[in-house]
């Protein structure tokens, strides 16, 4: 009973924070200011972009319609060079514009957080706040993006999350006989948003999905008579944003592709070796709004509707596959040759939005050099959004992770020790305001071996996430 | 009296010559008139150039000339549409130094000095065709001269309109030319002392 006094009390403080601080969180984010528009128009609820949100982020940050996005730019932009140089091009600099104002924006995320024990206990955290992350974004003239955003954790916890540009149309601009948003280049540091349904622009619960999450390196299997143990030392995970190079476009209308090289994830600065991580995405969207933004026979409406904006009846097919080598020594050296790939099939029905996927993949030998034997990687999920007013949103996620353990090493006694989880992610999302948002997430293990191993308790969790932006 | 003859006869010729002239040279009293707005998505669009792509006959240029201002570090107007082979007085307002290096299809046209002391520079423009005027001292600054084959031309006010008068009744293209997006054309035909409404919505 004192418990849930104590629980209780707890929730009432978090949510009593979010009474003093939404108040101050009446400002806007970059792209909301350049274009004076509201959230709503890009966002179903912060960070899940609606249809029209990944139309425009596909077109290199720019209102996806076929006269261009000037006419609904508020925030003018500072010419540089008259744009008229750009007839005189390869003889002149090609012109650009620079964003009127500063394109900065802020997000704080403030987290509650009450985790079951290994006794079955409970503890609880105050992270307030989370995390703080300075946001830009905007456009160089009509042909060039750019996005970036910073972390801070703690004062000695800074990192350079994404920093990247995307060059829009650069072949048609150069006037060769390539199609609008057919090619485009992206470089620099960013997501290379391998399942596009189940990825962060569309993640509104705090946890992110397993199968991007789970850094197969925190895997370690212990002899429990000698207490030795041994590692799984291929360290990649695919939710990171790493350096690299994408090309990706659209072609006709609803299909997507994509491909790139990635620096690899041993060392993101000064990762010198002779291979880089590549990978392809590929989807198809069938009904609903194009990924070019088209409406079939409408035409395009900028304005946010009132309600609804995230209503986009639609199908969508996506896979991805990733080839990686990551080095488990150096010397001398081993590396591990891993794969991934996955399948996802998204479905949006009025307010009902639903994915269900696969991401399966081999790790060649990620325990050498104390095994050589592979390991095969499964993560089946399946997710549930519905919007039961346009400031309300349940969710429901199940997720499954599964990889092999080495018999050899199994059979030297090397026995405890999985990554294998099942776990249950209930939640409701209310935005207090189009900028802030309030997320209560539960996190419901059915497997989690390794705690079963140990003899532990399940490590259930229920977060209480403040986020706002400005 | 064979004199007189011939004064008369003469006195003739020169008015047959010169009523041609005029008629040539004048628009068409009580001709059509096409009028419009030229948008782009919500935005209505001015410096939009409208114009008659080719009127069979031929037409003289104003004795007037067009002026084309450096003034504040910017080329006033923008956009100016001219009858081929009007004479164009290019001023330099600034006391300052400017040049004026006009293009036409990426070539140098010309490319003159346009020193502080140096206030008026008057050139007459041959060749039909939109002319990018800019000045290699102040990137920023650029314009464009539209020379047109016939007078039958207007340009789009702040609030996009634009009304083109006295054109003779005929079946015509009508073009809108904008600095920046795709051209546009549409038929129209005209009976004399008609109006006709033509709507443009120009695309990047």
């Amino acid at each position: 009973m004192a418990k849930k006094l104590y629980l209780l009390l707890l929730t009432g403080i978090a949510l009593g924070s979010v009474v003093v601080t939404w108040e101050e969180a009446g400002a806007i984010p970059p792209f909301a200011r350049k274009y004076q528009t509201s959230c709503s128009t890009c966002h179903v609820m912060f960070p899940k972009l609606n249809a029209f949100g990944d139309a425009f982020r596909l077109n290199g940050y720019q209102i996806p319609v076929p006269e261009g996005d000037e006419p609904y730019i508020k925030d003018k932009p500072l010419q540089i060079e008259a744009p008229a140089w750009k007839e005189l091009w390869p003889q002149a600099i090609w012109p650009g514009n620079i964003p009127g104002m500063p394109p900065i924006g802020v997000r704080f995320i403030s987290d509650f957080q009450w985790t079951q024990d290994e006794t079955t206990d409970f503890s609880t955290n105050f992270e307030f706040p989370h995390e703080i992350e300075p946001l830009f974004g905007g456009t160089f003239g009509s042909d060039l993006g750019f996005f970036g955003q910073i972390e801070f954790k703690t004062p000695d916890k800074v990192a350079l999350q994404q920093a990247f540009m995307k060059f829009q149309d650069p072949l048609t601009n150069l006037g060769l006989p390539v199609p609008e948003r057919a090619f485009n280049l992206w470089v620099g540091k960013f997501d290379a948003n391998l399942l596009p349904s189940y990825r962060n622009f569309t993640r509104v619960g705090r946890v992110h999905p397993l199968w991007g999450n789970k850094r197969l390196s925190d895997l370690k299997l212990t002899n429990p008579a000698t207490g030795a143990s041994k590692s799984f030392n291929s360290g990649y995970r695919a939710q990171d944003f790493q350096p690299g190079v994408e090309v990706n476009g659209i072609l006709f209308e609803r299909f997507g592709y994509a491909f790139g090289f990635t620096q690899g994830q041993k060392d993101e600065v000064t990762d010198k070796n002779d291979h880089k991580d590549f990978y392809y995405t590929a989807r198809l969207k069938l009904w609903g709004r194009g990924l070019d933004g088209s409406l079939p026979g409408k035409e395009l409406t900028v304005a946010a509707p009132a309600t609804g904006g995230w209503v986009d009846n639609s199908l969508e097919i996506e896979h991805f596959g990733y080839f990686g080598k990551f080095p488990v020594q150096v010397k001398p050296r081993i590396e591990d040759e891993f794969d991934r790939f996955g399948v996802a099939l998204r479905g949006s029905y009025q307010n009902l939005d639903l994915a269900v996927g696969y991401v399966w993949g081999h790790h060649d030998r990620p325990w050498a050099p104390a095994s050589l034997e592979g390991a095969d990687y499964r993560s089946p999920f399946v997710k549930a959004e519905y919007m039961f007013l346009p400031w309300l949103m349940g969710l429901l996620k199940w997720e499954m992770l599964e990889i092999d353990r080495p018999s050899d090493l199994v059979a030297q006694g090397f026995t405890r020790g999985s990554l294998d989880q099942q776990r249950w992610l209930p939640g409701v999302a209310f935005l207090i305001r189009a900028n802030v948002r309030l997320v209560v997430e539960g996190e419901i293990f059915s497997v989690h071996k390794q705690s079963e191993q140990a003899g532990q308790s399940k490590p259930h969790n229920l977060w209480v996430r403040l986020d706002f932006a400005f | 009296m064979r004199k007189r003859r011939q004064d008369r006869f003469t006195r003739f010729l020169a008015l047959v010559i010169v009523s041609l002239l005029l008629a040539s040279d004048l628009r068409a009293e009580g001709g059509g008139t096409i009028v419009g707005t030229v948008a782009r998505g919500p935005q209505r669009l001015s410096n939009v150039v409208i114009h008659i792509e080719r009127v069979e006959n031929t037409f003289h240029p104003p004795k007037e000339a067009a002026i084309m201002n450096q003034q504040n570090l910017t080329y006033v107007p923008h956009v100016l549409p001219i009858l081929v082979g009007t004479t164009v007085d290019f001023v330099n307002s600034d006391g300052l130094l400017h040049n004026l290096h006009a293009y036409m299809r990426g070539e140098t046209l010309f490319n003159i000095a346009m020193p502080k002391f140096l206030k008026k520079k008057s050139m007459v423009l041959q060749k039909e065709g939109p002319v990018l005027l800019l000045c290699d001292v102040h990137r920023e600054m650029s314009a464009y001269i539209v020379v047109l084959q016939n007078p039958f031309f207007a340009l789009t006010n702040e609030e996009g309109n634009f009304t083109i008068k006295d054109i003779p009744p005929g079946s015509y293209t009508v073009r809108a030319w904008h600095e920046n997006l795709k051209p546009q054309s549409q038929e129209v035909k005209l009976m004399e002392g008609a109006s006709a409404t033509i709507n443009f919505k120009l695309r990047q």
